[in-house]
């Protein structure tokens, strides 16, 4: 099922472009000469969020909680990013009971390709590192067909991780100053402490330690605080 | 924003929740080592005419009643060491190698459980001329995990 994953995320990346597509119905870009704004580097606003996977998968599983609180500083077209979460996870099958709890921060700056657009919705491409820090640990009942059985337990604490990530998707302003989001995110060149004792099977915020590369893709809810009332300024009539 | 917006953030939050979880079970790693014999001497290829081995742990012996230079022997992923003894044809010497070595468990799913994974591969003892770890990867690839001298 793992392999048809990545090409699900493709997918969902391909739709939500297409969502913001529909979501600039009213919306003539081509009516905007962006040369006649200059770069201001004043925050324009703070948005804060929460990823609604997370939430989903927390209220619906049992020993399942992922959340993650996500915020942007709008200064012209850039957005630089702060996200928080938190992964507490017991996977348990008929010969392992696996359990992984930590932190993982990602901070960031986006592009925003939509330069004026006047309700500030924004189609970004960015880039983040992320480090984490989590405990694992492990029971496990293991029979090899000529040595026999053996039930262990192996517990490591403060595994410390780090990554980097390539990140595109959509902020679109729903009503107020609420707005929805969605971000696919391209995560690659993990790191993480190495032990002995026990191999880290899932690193909170980035996914399964042994893939080189991983898909993630963020459904978010924001709020935003807007330090101006006033909207991006549209170029005037030539 | 207009209710298709809406329907379509929710169809693919949903879609997406129920499949980010699931994996794949991949076996990467054997649990055997795998030995090749050289004559101390010539440093050469040494052909052995092994009649058995016997592995500590596991209750039978290997009858070969062969001629190998090079062998794949299980390794015990229950306990830290295996012990080999090499039974030769009348006339040559018989021999013994003990192994030690770490054993690292590797989740693979929910489903699949783990792997124990050989890692840190030493020798503890042997009575051949030397015995030299050259690979401490267990996969099919690797042609050679031990070298002995004799």
């Amino acid at each position: 099922m793992l392999k048809y994953i990545d090409k699900l995320s493709l997918f969902f990346l391909f739709l939500s472009i297409a969502n913001y597509a529909i979501a600039q119905d009213d919306i003539d870009l081509e009516e905007i000469d962006s040369t006649k704004i200059e770069f201001e580097f004043i925050p324009k606003s703070f948005r804060v969020g929460m990823d609604m996977v997370g939430l989903v998968k927390t209220l619906s599983q049992n020993e399942y909680t992922e959340l993650e609180i996500t915020s942007d500083i709008a200064v012209d077209k850039y957005f630089l990013n702060f996200e928080y979460g938190i992964l507490e996870r017991n996977r348990v099958g008929d010969s392992i009971n696996y359990f992984v709890n930590g932190t993982f921060l990602r901070v960031g700056l986006d592009f925003n390709f939509l330069k004026n657009d006047p309700d500030g919705n924004a189609f970004f491409f960015g880039v983040k590192y992320a480090l984490g820090k989590s405990n694992h640990s492990l029971d496990f009942n293991y029979t090899d067909p000529i040595f026999g059985s053996i039930s262990e337990s192996r517990e490591v604490n403060a595994i410390n991780a780090r990554w980097f990530e390539i990140n595109t998707g959509i902020k679109v302003k729903l009503f107020w100053e609420i707005w929805l989001g969605f971000t696919g995110r391209l995560k690659f060149a993990l790191k993480h402490d190495n032990t002995i004792v026990l191999d880290p099977y899932e690193i909170p915020g980035y996914g399964f330690s042994e893939q080189k590369v991983m898909w993630g893709f963020d459904y978010y809810v924001f709020y935003r605080i807007p330090f101006s009332k006033r909207k991006t300024q549209l170029p005037t009539e030539k | 924003m207009k209710k298709k917006q809406l329907i379509i953030f929710f169809a693919i939050l949903f879609i997406g929740v129920a499949c980010i979880d699931e994996s794949d079970c991949s076996y990467e790693t054997t649990r055997e080592v795998k030995f090749s014999f050289v004559d101390s001497g010539t440093l050469q290829t040494d052909t052995l005419q092994i009649d058995s081995i016997v592995i500590v742990g596991f209750d039978s012996a290997y009858y070969l009643n062969s001629t190998r230079s090079k062998i794949s022997l299980p390794i015990n992923p229950i306990v830290n060491e295996t012990s080999y003894f090499f039974n030769l044809v009348v006339g040559e010497i018989d021999f013994s190698i003990v192994l030690g070595y770490e054993i690292m468990p590797r989740v693979l799913s929910e489903e699949c459980g783990i792997e124990p994974e050989i890692k840190q591969l030493y020798v503890i003892s042997h009575d051949v001329d030397s015995v030299v770890v050259v690979n401490n990867t267990f996969n099919e690839e690797v042609e050679t995990n031990v070298k002995v001298y004799r």
